[in-house]
């Protein structure tokens, strides 16, 4: 199964000034995540297997700790293939990346087992749904909706700014707005606004359907079938 | 128990939590009150333009200062609104739509507008994805778009912070006059004591100046929605159609917008009477959108929704003070173009219950010219009712140095 690396295990690095992210041959990177990158003007790098890498570690000549450079200045825009990059140009060091593949794989990890045990956590931890019971920072960086990535401590930020409806934490932080409308993280959201807003899951009132239930293409909704004259 | 507010705002959405961000800047403790939730009508389902071209050219300065305004928000408000100043293209499709076009463009001009009409080749040049059929266009470079939703969002969470209170779920059952004067607010859950409101409910404005004995020539038009899935950036610009039957645009997320009517909303929606068919959407817009964008036939949709517009007989809101009833202000009735003007109308709210003085000229849209049957003009200077009988003035900056 491919690793999907996502803009929320990005955005400390790059915050933090790294310019070169480095990631297992294989692993894909979501739409947002690509975006941010290229945002920052970050390059990533697919790091060859392991026995190629230790060779490059007798070079310490340009591995030089966090080089400073200006945010938001971005480099020629070239595509970067692994060729290409395989000298280290970037300004992250060995240790770094090694530490910043091993988080973002624990990061990883942590949302997948996060995500499964909110879904069930009316059984395994009732606490969690429990009205007015105050939320912890640690789960913030949870994400709630795939589709979108929107996570929990951004559904948390809209709640506590004044939104008190699923339709408006809809619309400000755009959780269930992805391709699936809402149908993966739906109850996710409920149940986060019903702990915020010391409200029972059943009454918090359900998010406005839309039509149609699923994507359809303009050609076929235009016309009801594929294909225009 | 009653409680006491320094002025409360009818409607909750971009207009009210403009306003009540202007007034809380300048140290009023506005409440807003909100029958279902913050920008759950109209700012919640339009289109999100933030446009200048094709406006009646009454609302021309107002639509102008607003651009302006836009520019700014995102640092004023400390919330990015996605705002795109890309130019909007208003298509063209018949020889008939061209040469009216051609001469509306002039008379923008004239207002002042920087606008051209740009011919078949220079449109796809602009916009190269547009359909072989549009004869040309107008083209205003400073016209634009921005995410409706985040920017009520924004205004509410600044006025938020500096003292709003924003009260959703509730709704103005009854304002309390005395001698021609507002004195209250009755809400379905409490009462206030206020010496002013301010009507910024929009599609139900007409309902709350009923309640002081007003009436506004106002109904709620009913308009359609779609939106696709993201794709990679494909045109910056705000589109429109000559007949203004079909707009949309592109977010910075990748969905293409697309709105507009599809001809019918005369007989389905009359002061929210009736359902609409709601299998129209759909095939309506998409139709549109493949006639002017035949590129984009395979886009999936994801979601359609319909919205009400305010909109009344002359196509021009209602604001400012009412000579009938003291203390009651109206920002209503903004049919369809309030999204665009609402930083602009924010600000002069806020001038005028602050310091009854406006920096632009509300004259064209004073509840006087609906005297006499419509035909009336009104003789009030610059705006409302206000130079003649002071006495209405709400001046609340000298009110609040007195408290």
């Amino acid at each position: 199964m491919a690793k999907f690396v996502f803009a929320a295990d990005l955005r400390p690095l790059l915050e933090r000034g790294t310019r070169r992210i480095e990631l297992d041959p294989g692993t894909r990177l979501s739409p947002s995540a690509a975006e941010l990158l290229r945002d920052y003007g970050a390059e990533v790098v697919f790091a060859p297997p392991a026995g190629t890498k230790a060779g490059r570690a007798g070079e310490p000549a340009e591995t030089g700790p966090e080089p400073e450079q200006p945010r938001r200045e971005k480099p020629e825009p070239k595509k970067t293939s692994p060729a290409e990059t395989a000298p280290q140009e970037g300004g992250v060091s060995e240790a770094e990346v090694e530490e910043i593949l091993e988080r973002v794989l624990r990061r990883l990890e942590g949302a997948r087992g996060g995500a499964a045990e909110t879904r069930e956590g009316k059984t395994a931890r009732p606490g969690q749904t429990r009205p007015g019971q105050a939320g912890s920072a640690e789960d913030d960086d949870l994400i709630i909706c795939r589709c979108e990535e929107i996570t929990k401590g951004q559904i948390r930020e809209a709640l506590r700014n004044g939104i008190s409806t699923l339709n408006g934490v809809k619309r400000v932080t755009r959780a269930g707005m992805g391709l699936c409308q809402g149908q993966t993280c739906q109850r996710l959201v409920t149940a986060i606004l019903a702990q915020e807003l010391g409200l029972s899951p059943q009454e918090v009132e359900p998010v406005t359907a839309r039509p149609p239930t699923r994507p359809v293409p303009l050609e076929v909704l235009a016309t009801g079938s594929p294909g225009i004259s | 128990m009653v409680e006491t507010a320094d002025l409360v705002i009818v409607g909750g959405g971009v207009m009210g939590c403009a306003i009540a961000y202007n007034l809380a800047k300048e140290g009023l403790k506005p409440v807003v009150v909100e029958r279902s939730e913050i920008g759950g009508e109209a700012s919640g389902a339009n289109g999100g333009g933030v446009r200048q071209s094709a406006r009646n050219l009454k609302e021309m300065p107002l639509a102008m200062a607003s651009v302006q305004l836009y520019g700014q928000l995102k640092e004023e408000l400390g919330q990015d609104v996605e705002y795109v100043r890309q130019g909007n293209l208003r298509l063209c499709l018949t020889e008939e739509e061209v040469a009216a076009l051609t001469k509306s463009v002039e008379n923008q001009k004239a207002a002042g507008l920087e606008l051209e009409m740009v011919g078949q080749k220079q449109v796809r040049e602009i916009l190269p994805l547009v359909s072989e059929k549009v004869l040309g266009a107008s083209w205003c470079p400073t016209d634009g778009h921005a995410n409706p939703f985040l920017t009520t969002y924004g205004f509410m969470k600044k006025a938020r912070e500096l003292g709003a209170r924003f009260l959703t779920h509730e709704e103005v059952v009854g304002i309390d006059l005395k001698r021609a004067k507002v004195v209250g607010v009755t809400t379905s859950k409490r009462r206030f004591s206020t010496d002013l409101v301010v009507n910024a409910a929009g599609v139900a404005g007409r309902r709350i100046a009923n309640l002081v004995g007003l009436d506004l020539p106002l109904k709620p038009v009913f308009s359609e929605a779609l939106i696709t899935e993201p794709v990679e950036p494909l045109f910056p610009q705000m589109i429109g159609s000559a007949k203004g039957a079909f707009y949309g645009r592109q977010t910075p997320h990748g969905p293409v917008f697309w709105g507009g009517f599809i001809g019918t909303e005369d007989y389905i929606y009359e002061r929210g009477q009736g359902k609409p068919n709601f299998n129209c959407i759909g095939p309506a817009a998409a139709k549109g959108l493949i006639e002017l964008f035949p590129a984009l036939a395979k886009l999936h949709v994801l979601r359609t929704w319909s919205g009400l517009i305010a909109a009344m007989s002359d196509g021009l809101p209602v604001l400012g003070l009412v000579d009938e009833v003291k203390g009651f202000v109206m920002a209503t009735g903004f049919s369809g173009h309030g999204f665009g003007l609402a930083p602009i109308i924010g600000k002069l709210m806020g001038e005028l219950i602050m310091d009854c003085r406006v920096s632009l000229s509300l004259k064209d849209f004073c509840y006087g010219r609906f005297d006499r049957g419509g035909q009336g003009r009104c003789e009030c200077q610059d705006n409302a009712t206000c130079t003649i009988d002071t006495a209405a003035c709400p001046n609340k900056r000298t009110w609040l140095k007195n408290i």
